[in-house]
Order: C-alpha cells, then sequence, then structure tokens
C-alpha cells in the first residue's frame, strides 16, 4: 500500500498548500534530503531486493547507500535481529554491529561471532541441507574468515555476515528457535543444522593480497555483499566449470566481479 | 480523568502560532515531555516554543499524538519482537499519512525532533512503502529525482543488474 502521493500530484488531505510551480520545485529531494539516519532507517524497512535499485536511481542516492552502509546495516540490524542482537552481548566492530556468541565453549578461537563477522567453523566442516542430510564434507568452511584472519575487520572492508545472523534471515525461523539455539552449550548447530543453510553457507569467502575474493556466488550473495555491507571489490578467485562457462559465453572470464561501486 | 491529563499547556511554532493541547497529548513527544519536567510548574504558565516546527505541522503532529495518547508507552529500542518489524502501517496511521510529500516528509522530520519514535517509525514505513518493490525509474518518478548517472555509470549500473539478476 502506498500512501503520501507523488510530488506530482495534489492530494486533498493535505493541509498544505495547493501544489504550485514553485511547490514542485520544492518537491525535488525531499527523499535525499533527509538526514542520513532518518534515510538509513527508511531503507533498512525495505526488503534487500530493492536495494540495488535504490542505488540505481540517482548519483547521490548511490552515494548515500555507500558512505552509510554501516549506518544502514546498523539500522536494519535494530529493526529486524533485534531479538539477536539484544540477546547476544553486543560490540561495535568496523563500525557495524558484532555479538558474541556466549553459546559456543568448544571453539575459544572461534568465539567471536559477529553479525557481520565470522562463522562459526564446524568442527568435522559437514553441510547439511534443510531436512537435516548431509551433502557436503571436507575441508570447505563455510567462510574462511576467521578471528587470527581478521585482517578484513581491521581494515573495514568487509565482514561476511554468520550463520546465525543468516538463521534471522530464513523465514522459517522463530526468535525462541533462535534463543535456543544459541544457549544450547556445544553443538548448537546440530539442533538447528538444517536452518544453516541458505545461499551463504555455499560461500567461501577470504581476504588475498588485500582483496576479497570468493570462489562462488548467487545472486542474493552479491546483493547483500554490495549494498548491505557497502563491499567494494569482489574477485572472483575459482571459477566452477559451470560458472566459467558462463562467464566465458558473457567474455569475462576470470575477471574481477564488482568494482568500484 | 486525572488532574495531570487535563491541563493543557501552550506549544508555539516557529511561525509563532499558539497551540493548546493537553499535557499528557503533547509528552508523547520525549522532547516535550522531558522540557516539561525540567520546567517544573514553571511549563504550566508559559509557552513552550517548538522552533524548529511550524503551525500546520506542529497541529498534524498533534492531531497524532492525540489519537495515540492512550497507547501503551514504548520502552526505549523496543523493539524486542523483530517479527512486528514490518512495513505494516496500521490504517489509521495509513489515513494519516495520505497527505503531500512535503508534508510527510515534514511529520518525519517533527517526530524526529520532537522524538517521537512511533510517529517517526509510521513515516518511515510510509515512505519504505513507496519505494518497496519499484524500478529505478519508478522511485524516481515517484519522488521526482533526476537520473544524473554518466553513460560510464550507467554501463557499471548495467552490469551490476546482470550480475544480481541473471543468476
Amino acid at each position: 500500500m502506498e500512501n503520501a502521493a507523488p510530488c506530482q500530484e495534489s492530494n486533498v488531505n493535505s493541509p498544505s498548500k495547493k501544489p504550485s510551480p514553485s511547490s514542485q520545485n520544492q518537491c525535488r529531494g525531499y527523499l535525499t534530503s533527509i538526514p542520513p539516519e532518518i534515510l538509513a532507517k527508511v531503507i533498512s524497512e525495505l526488503p534487500l531486493s530493492n536495494y540495488l535499485d535504490i542505488a540505481h536511481t540517482s548519483r547521490q542516492l548511490r552515494s548515500i547507500l555507500k558512505i552509510h552502509a554501516a549506518m544502514i546495516c546498523n539500522a536494519r540490524i535494530r529493526s529486524k535481529y533485534q531479538f539477536a542482537a539484544e540477546f547476544l552481548k553486543t560490540e561495535t566492530m568496523s563500525e557495524m554491529f558484532a555479538f558474541k556468541c556466549p553459546g559456543d565453549h568448544n571453539h575459544d578461537q572461534n568465539k567471536h561471532f559477529s553479525l557481520l563477522g565470522q562463522l562459526p567453523v564446524f568442527p568435522d566442516k559437514v553441510h547439511y541441507d534443510y531436512e537435516g542430510n548431509i551433502f557436503a564434507s571436507g575441508s570447505h568452511n563455510l567462510i574462511d574468515n576467521e578471528r587470527e584472519n581478521s585482517d578484513t575487520a581491521d581494515s573495514g572492508k568487509f565482514e561476511a555476515p554468520s550463520g546465525l545472523e543468516r538463521n534471522c534471515n530464513c523465514a522459517a525461523h522463530s526468535a525462541d528457535a533462535f534463543v535456543e539455539l544459541c544457549q544450547s552449550s556445544g553443538d548448537y548447530y546440530q539442533s538447528f543444522r538444517g536452518c544453516f543453510l541458505n545461499s551463504f553457507n555455499n560461500q567461501h569467502i577470504l581476504v588475498k593480497d588485500g582483496e576479497l575474493c570468493t570462489d562462488s556466488w548467487t545472486a542474493t550473495f552479491l546483493r547483500e555483499l554490495i549494498w548491505y555491507y557497502g563491499v567494494d571489490n569482489l574477485v572472483i578467485t575459482e571459477n566452477t566449470q559451470q560458472e566459467a562457462d558462463i562467464f566465458e559465453s558473457a567474455g569475462v572470464v576470470g575477471r574481477p566481479l564488482v568494482k568500484s561501486v | 480523568m486525572a488532574a495531570s491529563e487535563s491541563t493543557r499547556i501552550t506549544l508555539v511554532s516557529n511561525d509563532g502560532a499558539e497551540v493548546h493541547v493537553e499535557r499528557n497529548v503533547a509528552e508523547r513527544s520525549m522532547l516535550i515531555k522531558n522540557m516539561m519536567e525540567d520546567l517544573g510548574e514553571a511549563a504550566m504558565t508559559q509557552s513552550v516554543p517548538i522552533p524548529n516546527v511550524n503551525e500546520s505541522v506542529l497541529k498534524k503532529v498533534i492531531e497524532w499524538c492525540e489519537h495515540h495518547k492512550n497507547d501503551p508507552p514504548a520502552a526505549a529500542d523496543d523493539d524486542s519482537d523483530s517479527r512486528k518489524k514490518t512495513t505494516d502501517i496500521e490504517e489509521w496511521d495509513q489515513k494519516f499519512m495520505q497527505v503531500d510529500q512535503e508534508m510527510l516528509f515534514e511529520i518525519i522530520l517533527a517526530s524526529n525532533y520532537l522524538d517521537i519514535k512511533p510517529l517517526l517509525d509510521v513515516g518511515c514505513k510510509t515512505v519504505a512503502n513507496m519505494i518497496k518493490g519499484k524500478s529505478p525509474e519508478e522511485i524516481r518518478k515517484t519522488f521526482n529525482i533526476t537520473n544524473d548517472f554518466t553513460p560510464e555509470e550507467e554501463e557499471q549500473i548495467r552490469r551490476e543488474n546482470e550480475w544480481a539478476e541473471d543468476r
């Protein structure tokens, strides 16, 4: 439902003056002239799928989104994932909210679970599908962004979304289930393993030579990387054959995927 | 009715208009509530200046406060249930926000200044609903925004769209 009228239209319910040429001129820029923190709040109410559309509207909006990426992201966390941020101890990293998960006692080096940071490294490195069946195992970590490799956090360039945050993203997840997940002391993902999978879980992200790299990606992943997290650069390091074929057919074999957003 | 509820105070907009309002209605604004507490008894005998809000917007904001005067007070940062945080807006508020864009954004700025978080939420959700699902061109049309991208930037956008949508 849309409430307020577009600039060009008059509105009988409005107590303000009738539209005039001068007021039409004044109309320009209302959206972009509001303080960034309010614009961030507006954007945080939108689905991620709208972020690129906003960024493609004008240079000013594109610039606002990029400059205030952290603020927008934080506003979204406040509005959408507040129960998670509240339950977990929140801190700020690289101007973005992060939290510490009290439930992970087994892997001290991975104790820091950021809403925008690293993932737990599964001890057995096993992935599950939504039905809880193992579909992959071996050395494929969810996201290679551990504390000891925290150059991403230090540079403020990028922190990948955690599995816990992604759980919040899954529509099937309730706040209660999320809390239950976090409160379980050890094998927390075991009780919630099916929910760990979405498009992000198949991403392998690392920083290489100062650049953020991945070997696979999806449309959702890209959208969120670019506009949800304000990522500048993303380089494909290893394409699957299928992806390589797609790139080749598009004439973009081995080229950087995203540059200078 | 309790004595405090029937007490009326006078607000003065930035264009000099006096707006008389019940104190408990005005105190939906945390700014005014804090001012009243700071002023103490003096607040009942002197007008309260609202220097950043004009008469028409102030009256509109007071109209919202009047309708919502019996709402339970929201706790600080009351977002305890994220499932409630959608772009759904209750019917009365939807009608309330059926104003032109100038007034809509004035209400948003006023609610931000007056620290009326629920009204700010409604305003932001209203704007979000105006953006939701729209293409860049539709967003430009809705908010009268000029497409000022250079051809090179347009090409970059085209590539971003391909990357984001063709997968």
